[in-house]
């Protein structure tokens, strides 16, 4: 009996708060807001912590592309045998790049993975085995034949940076965001002087005197 | 004309008719905003590309004198639309369109006064779908339009 008229009781005064016009009505408007708007800020905060790190990926895969194409050991001479790793140097400015960056410092424990692509999409162990020299003699002698050799001058750097904190957007949560970011850029054999030319091969004439071609 | 009047009269749910219209304009513009996001980093990459694509002609022009087409065939073409794939707001296997005019000084390949010099023009053309509208019909050609130019660099 007691638990109706409980009941009742709640109902009761349950409909008079839904009929009330009276108070501060905006007050309360602002009070059942509130929790939105702080998701949105808390959100927004989020994002701005991702696209930090996505920003100092990007530019961080730009210098290690940037830094294999003009700095390698092939170039074939002998006064540019660099003897140091390449890939190593690009992916120590990749990590000094993120770990300038204050999230990424903050967050401890940061899963960097580099990969090199090749021009025809294949992965490759390192895009700067490539002979400058061949591709000189192979351009004057005949670019016909580049198609293959061009794949390897051609290279992509990929980089993924799975981050170590839960991210959550709008409450949604997003677990380890991994970002990804890449770049392609080409072995930088030039500026050539003079001009490469193949060595001129005599080739006969009418007349069976040899004259010089090219 | 009563049910009218009557409706316009009516206050109750007006909050929630206001509440509506407010998410629905809110939805429009979080999805432009999206949209112009794309853009602009598709923009940013074509500009890259186009960057990469004009420094491999500035360092290596020279040694491709007379085959202007084999080089825009097997490098630069495939430079820049790898550069262009890279981004995955590009939709796959779309390319952008390049052409390349060498101004090769003879005979002296190295003439300062005088420099060889190079032209890049990279198109691409985006498909943007405008929100709402599905099919070819729903979506506007947007054209990008990247030019780059300089010195043909000689090695001395």
């Amino acid at each position: 009996m007691w638990a109706v008229e409980a009941r009742l009781k709640l109902q009761r005064r349950f409909r008079r708060l839904r009929e009330d016009r009276s108070g501060s009505y905006e007050l309360i408007q602002f009070v059942l807001l509130l929790p939105i708007l702080i998701t949105i800020l808390y959100g927004s905060f989020e994002l701005m912590k991702l696209a930090s790190v996505r920003q100092t990926l990007e530019a961080a895969t730009y210098q290690a592309a940037r830094y294999l194409s003009a700095y390698h050991k092939t170039y074939g001479n002998a006064r540019y045998n660099r003897t140091g790793d390449d890939r190593l140097q690009a992916e120590r400015l990749i990590w000094e790049s993120l770990l300038s960056n204050p999230y990424v410092v903050s967050a401890g424990n940061v899963s960097v993975i580099v990969r090199y692509y090749n021009g025809a999409g294949q992965e490759i162990a390192s895009p700067v085995e490539f002979s400058c020299e061949s591709l000189g003699q192979y351009v004057s002698k005949d670019p016909k034949s580049l198609p293959l050799f061009s794949n390897n001058l051609v290279f992509t750097v990929r980089t993924w940076v799975t981050i170590p904190w839960k991210s959550s957007l709008l409450g949604l949560p997003l677990g380890n965001v991994t970002l990804s970011s890449a770049h392609t850029t080409f072995v930088d054999c030039g500026p050539w002087y003079p001009p490469y030319r193949a060595t001129p091969t005599p080739s006969p004439t009418p007349s069976g005197a040899p004259h010089a071609a090219g | 004309m009563v049910p009218v009047v009557k409706f316009r009269q009516d206050k109750r749910g007006s909050l929630t008719v206001q509440a509506m219209a407010y998410i629905a304009i809110f939805a429009l513009i979080l999805g432009l905003s999206f949209e112009v996001w794309k853009v602009l980093s598709i923009k940013q990459s074509l500009k890259a590309a186009t960057y990469q694509a004009a420094r491999f002609v500035t360092l290596n022009g020279l040694l491709w004198k007379g085959f202007q087409a084999d080089l825009l065939r097997l490098v630069i073409e495939p430079l820049v639309n790898k550069e262009l794939q890279n981004n995955r707001f590009v939709p796959a296997g779309s390319t952008a369109q390049v052409t390349l005019d060498l101004d090769i000084t003879r005979p002296d390949w190295c003439n300062d006064r005088n420099p060889s010099s190079f032209r890049l023009v990279v198109t691409y053309q985006y498909p943007m779908p405008i929100p709402g509208m599905g099919g070819e019909a729903g979506s506007e050609v947007l054209v990008f339009r990247q030019e780059e130019g300089g010195r043909l660099l000689c090695g001395r």
